[in-house]
């Protein structure tokens, strides 16, 4: 090889270094919430309150014993004194209580049902078939594998799916909705002139600047008076009022920078309006559209305060609320569940913006160069 | 070009097109006006708004007794869980709108907060403490205004201590039912040498009030006279403040000026702490999550103050009817039933929740009676105090948690930003422009 070809591998080579050099910290810094999401919502609950332990990774045994890590079965307070009677062996495998409808026991007591508090594996027997078991005493021990996908399978014991299909289906409807009114808004106001056109758009624009906590209380009186509350329409209906504003705004910046020239060619060989609008512009910011098609299903998906609010009942909540109401209960958090909701909610999101990448940069960056 | 296109016709085509497009968005919108919720079945409705107990067995509980209240009096009960801290935002949701629930839950305040919106249930009161034994005297102090009891105490949470014996025990020292708050000082420094520091959050955070409160209280640090006006005992505050320097700089480190409520139970489970002020759900946590730690954590009396004064924290949990309701007597019944199984409820919350009732306290109570850890706690009431104390929970009082007063004027104090003085000043300033 020349020492010429050389130099130039080595320049692209140094080129591509460069870049990702450059990217790295980036993309970490990007990349570290997801990645803590994931890894949290994989460690088994003995491993997230192991300081000793690696934070970053999963570790096996506990960083305090050296052992690995597992968890005593103890006879409930409420139970009664009596002989056990053991329905699994040593080496079975077990299923936490709260994953199932009707767990099944791993052992009686009398006619006590005795149930795995952990999934996991039972590592060692204390007190044998027919002995006495007394309240409190610890009966056995689990071994609890790392990692885990336990808190994906507590996700299913909850209204989970109920919630990701309601704020599924509130986005998409907000998204409609929005478009429907943002798009012909925008328009008008970007590019017909009539008298307090710069004063309806600043006034659209103040709107979206007063926050939602503020709105709540005269919103739900609104919702209530039209009898939607407890409804996913008390949603649909109030979402706009936040998404619309903002779209506009976002829209009347890609009308203004449609040519003037293009609208006036297709008036003057006849268009109306409304045609020019439909044929002419809007194939023209499709990229802006879809850019604020993917704000507003965003905004939609991640508002909390209304969707507290006006939605009560637990099969109707969104997700954001749902996970929140039954994942954190005072000062105790669910940690696993609440991050593997964090990773199954934020499915949808990922795959919007996937479906749609080449046109939300395409619709991000328009303007940046004339 | 477009200047030789008439100037009627091109207002024609704004005209119209701002008329098709106001009409498209009428359309798109009409239906979400038209929708109209189907009018309520024939049966009576009672909706009730509560948290998300933190044992979720309590709320398999609580829908069980709603569901059988509901068989015998012929209606529905709904019940709704909030989070704990949306439980406010939902009430004020429901306030405005006059509608939504009819019971709702009063977390950690008194009916002083909501004397405008709620129903004199003082009838429920005097049946239940006639049926029951009577009420401990504090009930009265989150219950009554001007006479009248506007919400039925249902339960308190209690903040015992919890110790890890191990460390105690490592260090030479014990903690016994007589250990006061300046032997907590001196075993405290010993156990932040070894690595294993106290934990008492001094920050904004609601489990901040009710571990500092207590001691302010065993000080006779009081910031409500009797009647729940405002009166600093502006000498012992100064002292308990100073109190409170030493005890941070002595057994903790600055972690605990930024602590929420969940970092306590953190701190103790993973066998760093040696020491919290907490409900039990740290101690059940670790024995969920860390059981090597938890077999040597135990529960413990709250340490004495002066003259031999101790006082155990709590957070009230209570239910009132709104005056919108329009089913009120029958959510009063709702009341009554709730209280008169007040210890189904216990059990089902695996001892957190405490009564209000004498007759309750027959030993042994329902699971703090059976468990060995536990069983002191079945003599919390002795020495349970509320916010406000020696007065009412009032509005006042309540706003001093809400806004962290105290944490404050002790974060204050411990990072020497002000002098006892300024930061007692300060806080009572902030108390009287409320």
């Amino acid at each position: 090889m020349t020492g010429s070809a050389w130099g130039v591998r080595w320049r692209r080579l140094r080129f591509l270094l460069a870049s990702y050099v450059g990217l790295a910290p980036f993309l970490a810094f990007a990349l570290f919430p997801f990645y803590w999401m994931l890894i949290t919502s994989l460690k088994a609950d003995a491993n997230l309150y192991d300081l000793r332990s690696n934070p970053f990774w999963f570790s096996r045994v506990d960083g305090a014993t050296g052992q690995p890590y597992h968890k005593d079965i103890i006879v409930p307070a409420s139970l009664t004194a009596g002989p056990i009677r053991w329905e699994i062996r040593t080496g079975a495998a077990t299923t936490r209580s709260d994953s199932a409808v009707n767990p099944p026991a791993i052992a009686w007591i009398g006619d006590q049902k005795v149930l795995s508090p952990v999934d996991g594996t039972l590592a060692e027997i204390r007190v044998p078939t027919g002995q006495v078991a007394h309240p409190n005493e610890v009966i056995g021990v689990i071994h609890v594998p790392n990692p885990t996908l336990t808190h994906y399978r507590y996700l299913a014991t909850t209204p989970f799916a109920r919630w990701m299909q309601v704020s599924l289906v509130t986005g998409a409807a907000v998204v409609l909705i929005t478009l429907v009114l943002a798009v012909p808004a925008a328009y008008g106001l970007a590019r017909l002139e009539f008298p307090g056109n710069r004063g309806i758009g600043i006034a659209i624009f103040l709107t979206y600047l007063i926050p939602p906590t503020i709105l709540f209380i005269p919103f739900s009186q609104f919702v209530g008076a039209l009898r939607v509350d407890n409804t996913i329409w008390s949603l649909i209906l109030s979402y706009p009022t936040f998404t619309v504003p903002f779209c506009t705004w976002l829209l009347m910046g890609f009308f203004r920078a449609v040519p003037k020239e293009l609208e006036e060619r297709a008036l003057l060989d006849g268009a109306t309006r409304l045609q020019t609008l439909r044929m002419v512009v809007i194939p023209v910011v499709m990229s802006g559209i879809l850019t604020a098609a993917i704000f507003a299903f965003t905004l939609s998906f991640q508002e909390y305060v209304y969707a507290l609010t006006f939605i009560s009942s637990t099969v109707n909540r969104t997700l954001p609320v749902g996970i929140t109401v039954d994942m954190v209960r005072g000062d105790v958090y669910f940690w696993g569940p609440l991050m593997a909701s964090a990773v199954v909610g934020s499915v949808p999101v990922v795959i919007l913006y996937a479906l749609s990448l080449d046109w939300f940069i395409s619709g991000m960056t328009t303007g940046a160069v004339k | 070009m477009i200047e030789h296109t008439p100037r009627a016709k091109r207002g024609a085509g704004r005209r119209r097109f701002l008329r098709r497009s106001l009409a498209a968005g009428a359309l798109a919108a009409a239906p979400t006006f038209l929708v109209r919720r189907y009018a309520q079945a024939q049966e009576k409705t009672l909706k009730v708004v509560h948290w998300k107990h933190f044992v979720p067995d309590y709320d398999k509980y609580f829908d069980v007794f709603a569901k059988e209240f509901g068989e015998k009096h012929k209606c529905k009960v709904e019940v709704d869980y909030v989070a704990t801290p949306d439980l406010p935002t939902a009430i004020a949701a429901d306030i405005s709108r006059r509608g939504g629930h009819d019971v709702f839950m009063l977390n950690g305040t008194g009916s002083w907060l909501y004397d405008q919106i709620l129903v004199d249930v003082t009838d429920v009161a005097n049946r239940l403490g006639k049926e029951f034994g009577g009420w401990i005297p504090e009930a009265k102090d989150v219950a009554v205004v001007r006479g009248k009891w506007l919400c039925i105490p249902h339960w308190y949470m209690s903040f015992p201590w919890i110790i890890n014996r191990q460390y105690f025990t490592q260090v030479g020292e014990d903690f016994t039912d007589k250990t006061t708050w300046e032997d907590v000082r001196r075993i405290g420094a010993k156990l932040k040498a070894i690595g294993h520091p106290l934990g008492i959050p001094i920050s904004q955070t609601p489990d901040s009030n009710d571990n500092l409160v207590p001691v302010m209280l065993s000080y006779k640090a009081y910031m409500f006279d009797k009647n729940g006006g405002i009166a600093f005992a502006k000498k012992e505050i100064v002292e308990v403040l100073r109190f409170g320097a030493a005890l941070y700089k002595d057994t903790m480190t600055d972690e605990v000026l930024s602590w929420d409520d969940t970092s306590n139970n953190r701190f103790i489970a993973s066998g760093k702490g040696s020491m919290i002020c907490n409900p039990i759900s740290a101690y059940r946590t670790a024995a969920k999550d860390q059981p090597d730690v938890y077999k040597n954590l135990e529960i413990v009396k709250p340490p004495i103050g002066v003259q031999g004064i101790r006082v155990g924290g709590a957070r009230t949990m209570s239910y009132g009817i709104y005056n919108f309701s329009q089913v009120q007597d029958l959510a009063k019944e709702f009341l009554y039933a709730m209280n008169q199984e007040g210890l189904r409820g216990m059990e089902a919350s695996t001892g957190y929740n405490h009564p209000y009732l004498n007759a309750f306290f027959k030993k042994p109570m329902p699971v703090i009676g059976h468990e060995p850890k536990l069983e002191l706690l079945q003599d919390y009431q002795q020495y349970v105090k509320f916010i406000g104390w020696p007065g009412p929970m009032t509005k006042i009082a309540t706003t001093m948690y809400a806004k962290f007063i105290v944490p404050t004027m002790f974060a204050e104090v411990c990072t020497g930003r002000k002098t006892p003085r300024q930061a007692m000043d300060d806080a009572e300033k902030k108390l009287r422009a409320v």
